[in-house]
C-alpha cells in the first residue's frame, strides 16, 4: 500500500491525468462471500462478490498492444496479459486500492505517459464496483493535473466521472509554462468565455422553451449529451468528415426535439398537465436517456477527433484552432437567434408566446406550431453545443450533459428565466465565474461556485438580470 | 439461472437496508412535497450530510447519540440554508435551488481539498464509522437464516442494520400519521393547496414551510445514515440521481399518504431487481453485458416515473382529489 502511494507520488502527473473511474450502478444485494484471491479474467462483470479492474491496452494512435504483461498489486495480487484486442480484466474479491503496472519500457515505446495506476474497488458502491485503467488516456488536463499535483494523493487520482469533465474543460491552460498568476488569470478568464459561450448556446434553447411553454426541462442536458455522442458517431464509426457529422448530429437532434413535442409534450399540453407534473416527466426522460446512452456507448468518454492540435499563443493566452473556430461558430449562432427573436415575424409571434400564450393564439398565432419550432429550435442548438463542447473537452460522455445541466440553471436563472438576452450574459458570467474560481478555490470545486451563484440570485435579485419582477413565485 | 435464486433475491430487496433507507428518505419528501407542496430536489443533499455528520463524528470517536445529534444538526442547517432565501419563490425555482445546494454538498464532499476530513472522492469507508454501530448490537455474532435469507447478524450488511433501519421507519410512519392528522399536519396541508388562504389566518407560512423542510430533511439524514451504513460513504452514489429515485418512489407510492413511500421503495426494488436478475440468467452476457442490464434497470426506472407522473399521478394508494401538483 504505501509501496503503491509513493510510486503513485512519483508519477502523480500522470496518473491524475490518466484515471477514470466508470459509473457501474450496483446490485444491492450481497451475500456472505466467501474469499477469493484476484484472477485474471478474459472479461470481468461486477457481482454482489467480486468487483473487476479492467481496461484496454492501446498506443496513443489507438492501435491495441498485445502480450503485454499486466500486473495487479494491492489487496490482492495476479498477472495477466492483454489479448489481441489489448484487453485485460482482473476479478477482485477485497474492497480496497489496487495498483496496476506495466512495464515502463512497453508504457515508453508506446508513447504512453505512465505505467502505473492506483484505483480503488469498493463492490457494495454504485460507483467503485469496476475500475477501468486506460493508459493512453491522456486527454483530462495537464493544467487541472498541475494545479491539483500540490495535494495529491490516491485518492484525488480517482477522478470520477463528473470531474473528468470538469477538469477537462481548462484544457488549453498553461500547463509547461510558469503557472504565474497574471497568466493564469487570463488563461482562465479567456477559457472562462469560451466555456461560457457554449454554456449560453444550450442555455438559449432552454430559455427558449421555459419562455414558450412554462417548462423548466431537465432532459435538456442529455441533448447536449446527444449531439456530442452523434457527432462521435459521425466521425469515429461511420468515418465521415467532421462537419458532416457535427451537421447529422443536429439534424438527430432537431429530430428529436420534433418527435419529443409531438409525441410527449403536446399530448401532455393538452391533457392540461401541469407544468410541474412535467418537470418530472423531463427528470423521467433524462433519467431514461441517459442510461440509453450508457447502454449502448458505455460508460467511458468518447473522443471526437483523435488529431491532438497544435496550439498557439495569443498574448497571453494558449489556445488552438478548434476552440477559436468553436467560439465563431457559437457567436454567430446565438447572434443569428437573436435576430431571428426580434426581426423575424415567426421571432415576435414566439415572444408573444412567451408572454401571454391565450392572448397569443387570441390573436391569430398558432400556439403549437409556435411551440413546435422552439423544440426543433431548442434541441438543435443543444445538439450543436454538444459538437462544439465535445470538440473542446476533446470527448463526451454519457453524462456531460447531466453535469452541465445545473449551470445551464444557473445561467438562466441569473439572467432571467424566459428572457431571450439573459441566457447570453448569464452564461458567460457564469462560465467565467467557473473557471476564475479555481484560481482561488481547488479546481474541482470550481462548479460548486457556479451553483452558489444560482442561490445567491435568488436572495437578492430572484428575477434575475433581465427578469420582470412579476415572473417570480 | 434457477428461478428460486432470482425470487430469494428479489425478496431480499423487500427488507434490504437500501429499502428502508430509501423508505425512510421518501416519507421525508413526502413531509415536504405531500404534505407541504415543497418541491425539494435536494433529498439526496440531505442524506449525504447526515451522512457525513454520523460518520466523520463516528470516525472522531464520538458516542453514537452525539454522531446522531450531529446528522440532525446539518440537516437543520441546510434547511434553514435553504429555505430562508427560497420559500418565498415559486416551485420551479425551489427545485433549482435545491438541486445546486445538494450538489454544491457533494462537490465539496468529493473535493480533494477534503480529504483529510471527508476522504474526498474515496470517501469514508466502513471501518472508521461502523464499529460503535456493530457494538451496540445485542445479537450473538455469527450468521442466522430466517425464512430464505441468510446474512451476518452484526458485522457489514447485517440483520442489526436491517432491525434498526426497518424500526426507524415504522417510527417515522408512526409520526407522519400522527402528523398528517394533527392541527399542525392540517396547516401544512392548507399551505399546499392555498398559501395567500393560510396567510389570511395569521399563520407563518414561512415558519411552517421551514419546520417541514427540517422535519423532512431530518428524516433523510436517517436515510443517508441507513445507506451508508452497509456500504461506505461515497458523495457521488449520493447524487441527485437519488433525489430523482426517491421521487420516483413516492410517486409511485402515492403522495400525501402515509403509507405511501413504504410502498413505493418495496415495490421499486422488488421489482428492478427481480428484472435485473431475470435479464442477467436469461440474456447470454455477450448479447447484454452486466453494466448494460444495471443500464437498462435505471431505463425502465426512468420509463416508470413518466408513465406514473402522466397516467396516475396519485401513485399506487393516493388519493386523486388530494394532489399536490396544484401549481
Amino acid at each position: 500500500m504505501t509501496d503503491a502511494l509513493s510510486t503513485a507520488r512519483r508519477h502523480r502527473l500522470l496518473i491524475l491525468a490518466c484515471m477514470l473511474a466508470i459509473l457501474v450502478p450496483v446490485a444491492f444485494l450481497a451475500f456472505p462471500s466467501t474469499a477469493r484471491a484476484a484472477q485474471a479474467t478474459p472479461t470481468c462483470n461486477p457481482t454482489a462478490t467480486n468487483g473487476c479492474v479492467n481496461g484496454i491496452l492501446q498506443d496513443s494512435g489507438k492501435q491495441p498492444i498485445a502480450g503485454v504483461t499486466v500486473t495487479l498489486s494491492g489487496k490482492e495480487s495476479a498477472t495477466t496479459t492483454t489479448d489481441a484486442s489489448g484487453k485485460w480484466a482482473f476479478s477482485v474479491t477485497a474492497d480496497g486500492s489496487y495498483t496496476v503496472t506495466i512495464d515502463k519500457s512497453v508504457a515508453s515505446s508506446h508513447g504512453l505517459p505512465g505505467n502505473t495506476e492506483t484505483v480503488s474497488i469498493d463492490k457494495s458502491d454504485f460507483s467503485k464496483q469496476r475500475a477501468v485503467v486506460r493508459f493512453d488516456k491522456t486527454n483530462a488536463s495537464p493544467a487541472a493535473s498541475s494545479k491539483a499535483s500540490g495535494s495529491a494523493s490516491s485518492s484525488n487520482a480517482k477522478s470520477g466521472n463528473s470531474s473528468s469533465t470538469a477538469n477537462s474543460s481548462s484544457a488549453s491552460s498553461a500547463s509547461g509554462s510558469s503557472s504565474n498568476f497574471g497568466q493564469r488569470f487570463w488563461q482562465q478568464l479567456y477559457s472562462g468565455l469560451i466555456f461560457g459561450l457554449m454554456l449560453a448556446l444550450m442555455s438559449v434553447g432552454m430559455n427558449l422553451v421555459y419562455g414558450t411553454t412554462g417548462l423548466s426541462s431537465f432532459s435538456h442536458g442529455e441533448q447536449v449529451t446527444l449531439g456530442g455522442l452523434m457527432t462521435y458517431v459521425g466521425t469515429q464509426m461511420l468515418h465521415w468528415p467532421l462537419i458532416v457529422s457535427g451537421i447529422f448530429a443536429i439534424a438527430i437532434g432537431a429530430l428529436t426535439g420534433l418527435i419529443q413535442n409531438e409525441v410527449i409534450w403536446a399530448p401532455l399540453r393538452r391533457k392540461h398537465v401541469g407544468p410541474l407534473q412535467q418537470m418530472i416527466v423531463t427528470i423521467g426522460l433524462s433519467m431514461v436517456l441517459q442510461y440509453l446512452f450508457q447502454f449502448f456507448f458505455g460508460g467511458s468518454t468518447k473522443g471526437i477527433v483523435t488529431s491532438v492540435e497544435r496550439g498557439f499563443q495569443i498574448g497571453p493566452i494558449t489556445t488552438d484552432r478548434a476552440t477559436l473556430i468553436s467560439a465563431a461558430i457559437a457567436i454567430v449562432v446565438i447572434v443569428t437567434v437573436t435576430y431571428f427573436l426580434y426581426h423575424t415575424r415567426f421571432g415576435r409571434a414566439t415572444r408573444a408566446v412567451s408572454d401571454n400564450a391565450a392572448l397569443a393564439a387570441a390573436s391569430g398565432i398558432n400556439v403549437e406550431h409556435v411551440v413546435r419550432i422552439v423544440w426543433i429550435l431548442s434541441c438543435a442548438l443543444a445538439a450543436l453545443s454538444g459538437v462544439l463542447m465535445g470538440i473542446y473537452l476533446k470527448g463526451i460522455a454519457w453524462n456531460t450533459g447531466a453535469v452541465l445541466l445545473l449551470l445551464m440553471f444557473s445561467a438562466v436563472t441569473l439572467g432571467g428565466l424566459g428572457t431571450a438576452p439573459g441566457a447570453l450574459v448569464g452564461a458567460l458570467i457564469i462560465g467565467v465565474v467557473a473557471d476564475m474560481s479555481s484560481l482561488i478555490i481547488p479546481n474541482d470545486m470550481r462548479y460548486a461556485s457556479a451553483l452558489a451563484i444560482l442561490i445567491i440570485v435568488l436572495l437578492f435579485r430572484p428575477q434575475g438580470i433581465f427578469g420582470k419582477a412579476q415572473r417570480v413565485g | 439461472m434457477d428461478f428460486l435464486t432470482i425470487i430469494t433475491n428479489s425478496l431480499g430487496e423487500l427488507i434490504a437496508p437500501t429499502t428502508a433507507a430509501y423508505a425512510l428518505a421518501a416519507i421525508g419528501l413526502n413531509i415536504h412535497f405531500g404534505m407541504t407542496g415543497l418541491f425539494n430536489m435536494g433529498q439526496a443533499g440531505f442524506m449525504l450530510l447526515g451522512a457525513y455528520g454520523f460518520a466523520i463524528t463516528q470516525s472522531m470517536g464520538w458516542s453514537i447519540l452525539g454522531s446522531l445529534c450531529m446528522a440532525l444538526f446539518l440537516s437543520f442547517l441546510f434547511a434553514l440554508l435553504l429555505g430562508i432565501p427560497t420559500l418565498k419563490l415559486g416551485p420551479d425555482y425551489l427545485s433549482m435551488v435545491t438541486l445546486a445546494a445538494a450538489e454544491i454538498v457533494r462537490i465539496i464532499g468529493r473535493s480533494t481539498a477534503m480529504t483529510k476530513l471527508t476522504g474526498g472522492s474515496g470517501g469514508i469507508s466502513p471501518q472508521d464509522f461502523t464499529e460503535k454501530f456493530e457494538a451496540l448490537s445485542p445479537l450473538p455474532d455469527g450468521q442466522s437464516t430466517f425464512l430464505l435469507w441468510t446474512y451476518s447478524n452484526n458485522t457489514a450488511n447485517s440483520w442489526w442494520i436491517r432491525i434498526v433501519a426497518w424500526v426507524l421507519v415504522g417510527i417515522a410512519l408512526f409520526l407522519t400519521w400522527r402528523w398528517f392528522n394533527s392541527p399542525w399536519g392540517r396547516v401544512l396541508k392548507g399551505i399546499r393547496e392555498d398559501e395567500n388562504a393560510v396567510r389570511s389566518l395569521g399563520k407563518s407560512v414561512t415558519r411552517f414551510k421551514i419546520q417541514s423542510l427540517f422535519l423532512g430533511g431530518a428524516f433523510g439524514a436517517l436515510a443517508g445514515i441507513i445507506f451508508v451504513l452497509p456500504r461506505s460513504v461515497q458523495p457521488d452514489s449520493l447524487g441527485r440521481q437519488v433525489t430523482f429515485y426517491t421521487w420516483t418512489i413516492l410517486l409511485m407510492g402515492g403522495a400525501a399518504t402515509v403509507f405511501g413511500p413504504l410502498i413505493g421503495s418495496c415495490v421499486l426494488w422488488v421489482a428492478l431487481t427481480l428484472i435485473k436478475e431475470f435479464m442477467r440468467g436469461t440474456i447470454p452476457t455477450t448479447v447484454i453485458s452486466s453494466d448494460q442490464v444495471e443500464a437498462l434497470g435505471w431505463v425502465i426506472m426512468g420509463i416508470a416515473l413518466m408513465c406514473i407522473v402522466i397516467f396516475r399521478p396519485q401513485g399506487i394508494l393516493g388519493d386523486r382529489k388530494e394532489l399536490a401538483f396544484n401549481a
